[in-house]
């Protein structure tokens, strides 16, 4: 994981600035922001294949 | 999931000393250099981008690395998204990028006090797309030159007049509410349901109304009042006025919203 974590660091996110900025937000913040969007992307999953399965229209997420 | 940096490299990026010495290493350089090297910087981020991608891709951008990915995105999208709130910039991005022409808010101070929320929710959005509409179908391409990072921002622009909106609407129909209740009116409450298609008139009808009220501290004493409920000593507390000043605020407030009524 360190080795990615290293790939994250010579990607864009990693430029001293983008640094700066990541450092001003905490990783419990981050962290439920992402969950959410885990969690909400997985609803929206749910719904397309339950859709699909009862053969209506798709719905563009 | 730790964060991998350790604290004295943290601390010496945080306080510049990076791009200090960066900038003393290139002092000997010409400016033309200096593109040139600034060039390559940003290609060697490209490649990275392309390599952190590369990645993704293999984990199905799922997993472990994925989340990892993610709060980093998260954290970046987080910090300029909250600054460009906080420091009234963010209508005017969203506006330059295409993106539409956003209505003000009724009062600038309620934004930066919702600065995160609106923050978090656009952040939520963007990273959901990036990754479904984005990065999964292979939308972004480092051989346009731009990075990831710019790329995310411009998602989260793209989703922030959505979650705007919505918080407006909130905004205004919390002040019909109350207007609805009291404010034109002096007495016991007498709330009654708009009738339909009355909603958006009404709406612009306070805030122009609210318009009137141009001393910010007059604008701000009502506004705690009226649309949170504080009590005129909580009002005063928070607004460090005296109780006798915020009731005579709230009350200059009022007249001021009757009388652009009784003209409008």
């Amino acid at each position: 994981m360190n080795d990615f974590q290293n790939k994250i660091e010579r990607s864009s996110l990693g430029t001293p600035e983008a640094r700066r900025a990541r450092g001003t937000i905490s990783s419990k913040v981050s962290g439920e922001v992402v969950q959410r969007a885990i969690r909400m992307a997985s609803t929206e999953t749910v719904k397309k294949t339950s859709r699909n399965a009862r053969g209506t229209r798709t719905e563009r997420t | 999931m730790s964060e991998s940096t350790n604290p004295e490299e943290a601390h010496r990026l945080n306080s510049g000393a990076h791009s200090q010495g960066m900038d003393e290493d290139l002092a000997w350089l010409t400016s033309a250099d200096v593109e040139v090297a600034r060039r390559a910087e940003q290609l060697a981020r490209l490649e990275g981008d392309r390599a952190l991608v590369n990645d993704l891709v293999e984990s199905n951008f799922e997993g472990k690395k994925y989340v990892r990915f993610a709060n980093e995105l998260a954290k970046y999208g987080l910090a300029v998204i909250r600054g460009w709130i906080r420091r009234d910039l963010i209508l005017a991005k969203v506006a330059t990028r295409g993106f539409g022409q956003l209505e003000a808010p009724l009062l600038r101070e309620r934004l930066i006090d919702d600065a995160d929320d609106l923050a978090n929710e656009t952040v939520v959005r963007a990273l959901i797309v990036f990754r479904d509409k984005v990065l999964i179908p292979g939308v972004w391409d480092p051989r346009k030159g731009a990075s990831l990072r710019t790329f995310f921002i411009g998602q989260c622009l793209k989703q922030f007049p959505n979650v705007y909106r919505s918080w407006h609407a909130d905004q205004v129909r919390n002040f019909a509410e109350y207007s609805g209740l009291n404010v034109f009116e002096e007495g016991p409450a007498t709330r009654r349901p708009p009738e339909p298609g009355e909603a958006l008139e009404k709406q612009e009808e306070i805030r122009t109304l609210f318009g009137c009220v141009s001393d910010e501290r007059v604008k701000n004493a009502f506004y705690l009042n009226a649309i949170h409920g504080f009590s005129y000593a909580e009002v005063a507390t928070k607004l460090d006025m005296t109780e006798k000043a915020v009731e005579s605020a709230i009350g200059r407030a009022r007249r001021a919203i009757r009388e652009g009524q009784d003209t409008a």
